[in-house]
């Protein structure tokens, strides 16, 4: 059974602060996905390239220096102008402890 | 839907959620007593371990602290406590700080017995009496205030941070407002947390205590050639998509909800505050659970991603699955599939859902960790043995 089949949900917001999405199952490059927050409102957003399952879409434009929101706390920063549907992860984001 | 009052053992100050009978040893040397009471008699919940004797200072009261807790555990109603003679951990040491408020306490000493017929004529004798006492004590309603929860993660995946563990995040808000203990553990997943710590506390004592246990994970490691701040996260945890120590901090400190940390304590030490606390316990599953509960926890929540069997001797352990994949894969192990997350329900159905089962869980109902006697029990040591 597909992901599809099963009814896999396929991004979720865990708080209204945060500004990144995480991939339940992995969503392919330009395709338009529903992103579901935990109050139970959705959103469209055409996914930039590829994300792997449990990998984080940005949801919002995001400017070089500003705070990544995950969980209503700021799990880093960007480290380079993000645009809404880019994968946010290493190559972009800088953790503001190490 | 958690209600406010329950049923429960009056032991003392505090209520108990079962009426367990242990046997337990003082020391290791003795093991082989307490798994023949268990052969004796199936109900007896037999508790061995490695310890006892030979310990110094601190790692001597830790263990000895962590052995009488479990004796002075509210679940329990009879103990039969087994020891050699000449253990360190002294068969009184114990005994002597076990309350007796409706709770039978029985002592074999093997080396005062001698021969291997009269030990197990002893034990017979021993085990009639604890059962017949345990077997009048009846339950008394209580306030739900009364509970301390533990709450622990083992075996995570991915998916732990965004179904099972922020589900137990409004399970343990909800049991905070209704005026309860939720213990959360395992310092060492606190390394690199200290930024979203301090925003969990309020008392600058409390704060400082927690820092000083988080830096001693640090500087031990440390003395071993292990840098745990640099290798966090790991090159797996980056693999699966978790790009910075505070991302993987918050995926394991979002159980512990929104409350603010009103105290830390040691390792099997029992909370003197209620609402959320810290108790300075290893990562290491086993060992952190059994602290926990010798500290007081009549129950522990456990997400899973990978899936792990381990229960405690005296406590239930409530199994939350992360994902679809490893309930159906080790059902007979777990309790709850917050894996539904990913699919038709939300995280509020998910802690509602627990939060039934709890409360089912509390009068009477068994986990499956009790239903198959998974009954891990491991002292964490901060000493070596001589």
């Amino acid at each position: 059974m597909t992901d599809a089949q099963k009814n896999i949900k396929q991004a979720l917001v865990l708080d209204d602060k945060d500004n990144v999405a995480t991939a339940l199952c992995t969503l392919d490059e330009g395709s338009c996905v529903d992103i579901l927050f935990s109050k139970g409102n959705h959103i469209e957003l055409t996914v930039k390239q590829e994300v792997k399952r449990g990998f984080k879409i940005s949801i919002k434009d995001v400017k070089k220096g500003e705070d990544i929101y995950k969980y209503g706390k700021s799990i880093g920063v960007a480290t380079k102008d993000i645009e809404k549907g880019e994968v946010v992860h290493t190559q972009n984001l800088a953790s503001k402890v190490q | 839907m958690i209600k406010n009052k329950i049923n429960g053992y009056r032991r003392g100050d505090t209520f108990g959620i079962r009426n367990h009978i242990i046997a337990i040893a003082s020391v290791s040397c003795v093991n082989s007593f307490v798994e023949e009471a268990n052969r004796i008699d199936a109900n007896i919940v037999p508790i061995t371990h490695p310890h006892g004797c030979d310990h110094l200072g601190e790692d001597r009261e830790q263990v000895l602290r962590t052995l009488v807790g479990t004796c002075n555990h509210p679940n329990v109603g009879g103990v039969l406590l087994i020891g050699l003679g000449c253990e360190n951990i002294r068969l009184k040491d114990i005994s002597q700080r076990i309350r007796r408020d409706n709770r039978i306490v029985k002592e074999i000493m093997v080396q005062e017995l001698g021969k291997k017929d009269k030990i197990t004529d002893v034990i017979k004798k021993n085990v009639s009496e604890i059962k017949e006492f345990v077997s009048r004590q009846e339950k008394e309603e209580f306030d739900i205030s009364e509970l301390i929860i533990g709450l622990e993660c083992g075996g995570s995946d991915t998916f732990s941070a965004i179904t099972a563990n922020p589900a137990v995040g409004r399970v343990s808000d909800s049991l905070v407002r209704l005026g309860a203990t939720v213990i959360l553990s395992e310092v060492p997943e606190m390394i690199g947390a200290k930024d979203l710590l301090e925003n969990m506390i309020e008392d600058e004592s409390v704060k400082q205590k927690l820092f000083s246990k988080i830096d001693y994970y640090v500087t031990t490691a440390l003395r071993s050639g292990n840098d745990l701040m640099g290798v966090n996260p790991t090159p797996g945890n980056i693999q699966a998509g978790i790009s910075s120590i505070e991302e993987k901090s918050l995926g394991s400190l979002c159980k512990a909800g929104s409350s603010k940390i009103q105290e830390v304590v040691e390792y099997a030490e029992r909370p003197s505050k209620k609402g959320l606390v810290v108790m300075n316990t290893p990562g290491n599953d086993p060992e952190s659970v059994t602290g926990m509960v010798a500290g007081g926890a009549h129950v522990v929540l456990f997400t899973t991603g990978l899936g792990t069997p381990i229960g405690n001797p005296v406590a239930p352990v409530i199994k939350i699955a992360s994902n679809s994949r490893v309930f159906d894969h080790m059902q007979d192990f777990i309790d709850i599939n917050a894996g539904r997350i990913l699919e038709q329900s939300s995280i509020q159905d998910v802690a509602e859902e627990i939060e039934t089962f709890l409360i089912q869980v509390v009068e009477g109902r068994k986990t499956a960790s009790e239903r198959n006697n998974n009954r891990e029990f491991a002292i964490n040591r901060i000493g070596i043995t001589f």
